[in-house]
C-alpha cells in the first residue's frame, strides 16, 4: 500500500504539473513554477518510495494499474535515485537556465521535461515486456521533443532526427528480443540476447551504437542533457538485468568485456579531440559506460569461471560506478549549462578565464571532473579501485587464458585513465583558466543562486556516495543485486565479505590525503603570511605583453595525444602555414569526426539513398503501368500457390499466433 | 612496537630526510663526469629551506588553482610513500589494492600540477602540461603491466606484499621476466620523474623542457614544496624499482634496511650516469619509446603467467 500509494502520487504530481505547465505556457513565470515546483516535489516523493526500497524498509512490491504490472523493489530503487537526484537538482537548474526564452516556450519545455522525468521512473518499475515497451517508447518521445526544444537551429533537427532514429531502431530490436524469447529453436536465445543487447545498448552508448549520443547531448538545453546522461544511459543496464534472456555467463561476460573496453578507449579517444564542452562531456559519458561494461564482463567472467571474488569486485564496481559517474556527469552537465548561459558558448577555444569571475563554478567543475577521471579523493576512483581488483583476482585463481585477458583490460583501463586526466585536464583549462580568449566572454558573471545551488547539492550527492561506499557495499549492492535474476543467476549472498574492506581502506587513505592537502596548504600559507607576497603578470620567461591568443588552447593541449592516436590527420586538417618572410596570416582548421559516423553509418546511408533512388524508377506516375504491376504481381502469386504443396499438418492460424504471446507473459510474470 | 616495525618506520623517516639527498647525488655524479666540481651534495636541502624562507610572487591571470598545485603534489608523494615495505617488511598501512591507490595518486599529483600549470595562462607552460598529460597517459599502460607482473608473481594484491615475495632464483626465465620488468619500471621512473632521455631538467632552453616548463612561475615556498615533493616522487620510484629487484628472502631486516637505502642512492648513481651519457630523445620518438616499454612489459607478463605461475 506504501509503495502503490507513493508510485500514484509521484506520477500524478509530475503528470498534472506538466499537463497544467503546458496549459499555462502563455504565462511563462506561472508555468515555470508549476513545472518546476512539481517536478521537485513528485521527485521527492519518488525519493522517499526509492530510499524505501533501496534499504529493504519495505518489502518488493508488485501491483497492477492501469491495467499493467508494475513492479518495486531494490533494483527498481537503485536506477530510480540517479533520476531522482538529478532530476530535482535539474529542474532548479532549468528555472534559472531557461530565463529570457521565448515566453510560451517553457511551458512546452516543463511539460516534456516533467514527462521525461516520469517514463524514466516507470521504466524502472515495469514489470513484464509490455510495460517495459510501453515506457521505452514514452520515454524515447518525450526525450525527443527536449532534444529538439530549439528546433530552429538547423543543428538541432539534425541531432533531433538521428536521435528519434537511434531511439526506434533501439526499441525494435527489443521488439524482436521479447518476440525471439518465445521461439523455441536453440539458436533463438543466443539470437535473442544479441538484439536485447543492441536494444538496449543503444541506449547505454554501445561502441558504434553511440554516434546519436553526442549530438544529441549538445543540442538538448543543458539541464535535459544532464538527467539523460545520469538517469538514461543507465536504463539500458536497467533493462539488461530484469529482461536479457538467461544465458551462459561465459558468453555475456565476453561480449560485455569487448563492449566495455572498445567503448572506454574510444569515448575517452573522442571526448580527446572535442572542442565543444557537451560534446566532450557527452563522449566521457560513452567512455563511463565502457568502464561499466567492463566491470560487468569481468564479472560475469568470474561467474562462469568459479571466481567469486572475481564476480563480486565486477559486477559490484561496475553497480557502483554507475551511480558514481550519474552523479558527477550530472553535475558537470548542469555546470556546462552554467557556462553556456553565461558565456553563451559551448566552444572551449573561445572561452578562458572564467574561473575568476565565475568561482564557484569553477570549482565544483574542477572537483567534479577530477573525481571523473578517477583520481583518488574521488568516488569514481572507488569503484575503479573495485574494477582494477576484479582484473587482479585472475591472479589468485583462474587459467592462463583468462588471466591474460584480464591484465590486458586492466592495462586498458589503466590508458583510459591516463586519457581521462588528459581531457579533463583540457576542459578545464581551456574554460576557466587562463584570460579569456573573446571578447564576448569578458564580462561573464557568476550564476544566479538557482543554478549554483543543485550543482552543489550534486556534488555533495556524490560525496555522500564516496563516504558511505562500504556501507552501501554491505548493505544494499546484495538486495539489489539479488533482483537481477534475468542475467543467469546473478545471486550473491557473500558479497558483504569481500571487498568492503578494500573500499574502507581506499575511502580512508583519501581522506587523509584530502586532510594532509589542506594542512599543508595551511603550513605554507602561515609561512607566507611573513613574507611578502606579490601579484604580478605572468612571467612566462619574460616576455613583457603576453596576451590571450599566446596561450595553449585546449585543442593545442591535447594535439600530441591526438596526433599520435592519429585522430586529426589527414584529410580531417586543412593547415595554411605561414608564408614568406613577413608572413600575414596562417590558419589551422582542424574538424574531428567520429569514425563509427563517418566510415560505417555514412556509408549505410549513401548506400541505402543510391538504392532508393535506383528503384524510384518504377515509379513513373503512368496509372496504367500500376495496373500492370498488380496484375503480374497477382498472376506471380497464384502461379507460386499453385506450384507449392499445400501443408496439412500446420496448426489454424490464429492459435500459432497466440499460444507464444502466451508463454511470454507466463515467462515474465514471477511467481507469486 | 616490535622492533621490525620500528625498522619500517626509520626506512619511512629515511625517505623523508635523505630524498633530496638523491638528487644530490644526481647532479654531483653528473658535474664528477663532466669534469666539474659541482654543486654539494646537500645543494637541495638549502634550496629548499631557502625557498621556503622567500616571498612569493604569484600571476593576476591565476583564479585560484595555482596555489593547490603545490601542496596536492606533495601530499600525494607523502601518502604514497606509506605503502612501500621498508627493511622487508609489510607496511602496518597495507590492504588488498593499495597498489592501485599508489598509482593513481601519482596522477592525482601530475593533475594539480597541471592545472596550476595552465593556471598561468603562459605558453610555456601550456607547452609543458600538454607533454605532461602525454607522456603520463602513456606510460600508466607500462606501470600497471609492471602491477599485473609483480601481482602474479607474487600471487598477491597489496603492494607490500608484491614487493617482498622471494625470487625463485632456480628459474631463469622468471629471473628474466623480473629484470625485463624492472628495466620497465625504471623506464616508468625517468618518465614519472622527468628524466633524462625523457625530459632535461638541466636545460635552459624552456621550449624544450617538460616538468620544468610547468613550474616556471611558481616561485618561494610555492617552488620549494614542488622541489620537496619531486624529490619524495623519485625516492618513491627508485625504492620501488630496487625493492622489485632485492628478493624478499635476502637477508635479516636489519641487512636489508640498509641495502634498501645504499640501493635507492646507487640508483641516483646510475641516473647520473645516463643523463651524462645519454641525450634526451626527439619528442616525436617518446611515445613509440613509451609504447615499446609496454611492448616489453606485456612480453614480461606473459613470461610470467606461462611459466611462473605454477611454481610451488
Amino acid at each position: 500500500m506504501f509503495s502503490f500509494s507513493l508510485f500514484a502520487l509521484m506520477f500524478f504530481v509530475l503528470f498534472f504539473g506538466a499537463v497544467l505547465s503546458w496549459f499555462l505556457r502563455q504565462r511563462p513565470v506561472t508555468a515555470c513554477r508549476i513545472g518546476a515546483g512539481s517536478a521537485i516535489l513528485g521527485c521527492a516523493a519518488g525519493l522517499i518510495l526509492a530510499v524505501a526500497h533501496l534499504f529493504q524498509w519495505v518489502d518488493k512490491a508488485q501491483f497492477p494499474w492501469m491495467g499493467l504490472d508494475w513492479r518495486l523493489d531494490a533494483l527498481s530503487g537503485f536506477f530510480m535515485l540517479p533520476v531522482l537526484l538529478v532530476g530535482i537538482a535539474a529542474a532548479c537548474h532549468s528555472v534559472g537556465y531557461l530565463e529570457g526564452r521565448s515566453e510560451n516556450r517553457q511551458g512546452v519545455y516543463w511539460l516534456f521535461f516533467n514527462l521525461t522525468l516520469l517514463s524514466m521512473l516507470l521504466v524502472t518499475a515495469a514489470d513484464t515486456y509490455v510495460e517495459l515497451l510501453l515506457t521505452w517508447e514514452a520515454m524515447c518521445v518525450t526525450s525527443f521533443a527536449l532534444v529538439a526544444f530549439d528546433y530552429k537551429e538547423d543543428k538541432v533537427r539534425h541531432a533531433a532526427w538521428v536521435y528519434i532514429l537511434a531511439s526506434h531502431a533501439g526499441a525494435l530490436l527489443l521488439i524482436l528480443m521479447f518476440a525471439l524469447q518465445t521461439n523455441a529453436s536453440p539458436a533463438a536465445p543466443v539470437a535473442a540476447l544479441v538484439c536485447g543487447l543492441l536494444g538496449f545498448g543503444m541506449k547505454s552508448g554501445f561502441p558504434l551504437l553511440h554516434v546519436w549520443l553526442p549530438p544529441s547531448y549538445d543540442a538538448a538545453p543543458a539541464p535535459a542533457t544532464s538527467v539523460m546522461s545520469a538517469g538514461m544511459v543507465n536504463l539500458g543496464i536497467c533493462g539488461m538485468m530484469r529482461f536479457l534472456p538467461p544465458v551462459t555467463p561465459a558468453l555475456i561476460g565476453w561480449i560485455l568485456l569487448a563492449v566495455g573496453v572498445t567503448s572506454a578507449l574510444m569515448g575517452i579517444l573522442l571526448a580527446m579531440t572535442q572542442s565543444n564542452l557537451k560534446r566532450l562531456l557527452a563522449y566521457s559519458s560513452v567512455e563511463n559506460m565502457g568502464i561499466v561494461f567492463l566491470g560487468m564482463g569481468l564479472g560475469f567472467l568470474g561467474l562462469d569461471q568459479g571466481n567469486t571474488a572475481m564476480a563480486i569486485c565486477g559486477i559490484g564496481g561496475a553497480m557502483l560506478h554507475i551511480w558514481n559517474h550519474a552523479f558527477l556527469k550530472g553535475t558537470l552537465f548542469l555546470l556546462a549549462g552554467t557556462v553556456q548561459k553565461a558565456t553563451g558558448t559551448v566552444a572551449m577555444d573561445e572561452m578562458g578565464g572564467l574561473g575568476k569571475n565565475m568561482p564557484i563554478t569553477k570549482s565544483v567543475f574542477t572537483c567534479n571532473a577530477a573525481a571523473l577521471c578517477g583520481l583518488p579523493p574521488g568516488n569514481a576512483f572507488l569503484s575503479e579501485a573495485m574494477i582494477y581488483l576484479a582484473a587482479f583476482q585472475c591472479v589468485v585463481s583462474g587459467s592462463n587464458f583468462m588471466l591474460g585477458v584480464a591484465m590486458l583490460a586492466a592495462i586498458a583501463l589503466a590508458l583510459t585513465g591516463g586519457l581521462a586526466a588528459a581531457t579533463f585536464s583540457k576542459a578545464v583549462s581551456a574554460v576557466f583558466q587562463g584570460e579569456p580568449r573573446s571578447d564576448a566572454i569578458k564580462d561573464a558573471c557568476e550564476a544566479p543562486r538557482t543554478m549554483r545551488a543543485p550543482t552543489l547539492f550534486l556534488s555533495g550527492m556524490a560525496f555522500i556516495v564516496f563516504l558511505t561506499a562500504p556501507w552501501l557495499w554491505n548493505h544494499v549492492l546484495p538486495a539489489v543485486l539479488s533482483q537481477a535474476d534475468a542475467i543467469g543467476t546473478v545471486l550473491i549472498p557473500d558479497l558483504a565479505s569481500y571487498g568492503s574492506r578494500t573500499l574502507a581502506a581506499v575511502r580512508n587513505f583519501s581522506l587523509l590525503t584530502i586532510v594532509l592537502i589542506i594542512a599543508l596548504e595551511y603550513l605554507r600559507d602561515r609561512r607566507m603570511r611573513q613574507q611578502p607576497l606579490e601579484y604580478k603578470c605572468t612571467w612566462d620567461c619574460g616576455y613583457a605583453l603576453p596576451t590571450s591568443r599566446m596561450q595553449y588552447t585546449g585543442t593545442a593541449f591535447t594535439q600530441p595525444l591526438s596526433d599520435f592516436f592519429n585522430l586529426t590527420k589527414g584529410k580531417n586538417r586543412t593547415t595554411q602555414p605561414p608564408e614568406g618572410y613577413f608572413p600575414t596570416s596562417a590558419s589551422v582548421d582542424i574538424e574531428v569526426t567520429d569514425p563509427a559516423d563517418h566510415y560505417l553509418w555514412r556509408p549505410i546511408n549513401l548506400i541505402t539513398s543510391r538504392i532508393a533512388d535506383r528503384t524510384r524508377r518504377i515509379q513513373s506516375g503512368y496509372l496504367h503501368i500500376y495496373i500492370l504491376m498488380a496484375v503480374i504481381a497477382l498472376l506471380a502469386m497464384l502461379i507460386f500457390a499453385a506450384v507449392t504443396p499445400t501443408r496439412v499438418d500446420d496448426p489454424p492460424i490464429g492459435e500459432s499466433d497466440i499460444a507464444p504471446a502466451a508463454t511470454a507473459v507466463a515467462r515474465h510474470t514471477p511467481a507469486p | 612496537m616490535n622492533n621490525n616495525l620500528c625498522l619500517w618506520w626509520t626506512g619511512l623517516i629515511a625517505a623523508f630526510l635523505l630524498a633530496p639527498l638523491l638528487k644530490g647525488i644526481i647532479n654531483k655524479t653528473k658535474a664528477i663526469i663532466v669534469g666539474r666540481r659541482g654543486p654539494k651534495l646537500l645543494q637541495p636541502y638549502y634550496n629548499i629551506i631557502k625557498l621556503l624562507r622567500k616571498g612569493c610572487v604569484r600571476t593576476t591571470t591565476s583564479c585560484g588553482l595555482l596555489a593547490w598545485g603545490p601542496p596536492v603534489t606533495l601530499a600525494t608523494a607523502m601518502i604514497a610513500l606509506l605503502f612501500l615495505p621498508y627493511a622487508n617488511q609489510i607496511s602496518p598501512f597495507a590492504f588488498t589494492g593499495d597498489a592501485f591507490l599508489f598509482a593513481y595518486l601519482l596522477g592525482l599529483g601530475r593533475f594539480a600540477l597541471v592545472l596550476g600549470a595552465m593556471d598561468t595562462g603562459s605558453s610555456f607552460e601550456g607547452m609543458g602540461s600538454s607533454r605532461e598529460v602525454q607522456f603520463a597517459a602513456l606510460a600508466e599502460g607500462p606501470l600497471f603491466a609492471v602491477l599485473g607482473f609483480l601481482a602474479i608473481s607474487s600471487r598477491s594484491l597489496n603492494l607490500s606484499s608484491m614487493l617482498t615475495c622471494p625470487l625463485p632464483a632456480q628459474v631463469p626465465t622468471v629471473v628474466a621476466a623480473v629484470i625485463l620488468a624492472a628495466g620497465i619500471a625504471f623506464v616508468v621512473l625517468l618518465v614519472e620523474n622527468c628524466r633524462v632521455p625523457f625530459d632535461d631538467p638541466e636545460t635552459h632552453l624552456e621550449l624544450t623542457m617538460i616538468h620544468e616548463a610547468m613550474v616556471l612561475d611558481y616561485s618561494g615556498p610555492d617552488l620549494g614544496y614542488i622541489l620537496y615533493g619531486s624529490c619524495l616522487k623519485l625516492w618513491l620510484m627508485a625504492a620501488f624499482v630496487w625493492l622489485m629487484l632485492i628478493p624478499g628472502d635476502f637477508g635479516s631486516p636489519g641487512l636489508m634496511m640498509v641495502l634498501h637505502i645504499l640501493g635507492i642512492l646507487l640508483s641516483g648513481v646510475i641516473i647520473g650516469i645516463i643523463e651524462s651519457v645519454t641525450a634526451r630523445f626527439r619528442f616525436l620518438k617518446l611515445p613509440q619509446f613509451l609504447l615499446g616499454s609496454l611492448g616489453a612489459a606485456l612480453i614480461a607478463l606473459a613470461l610470467t603467467i606461462l611459466t611462473g605461475r605454477n611454481l610451488p
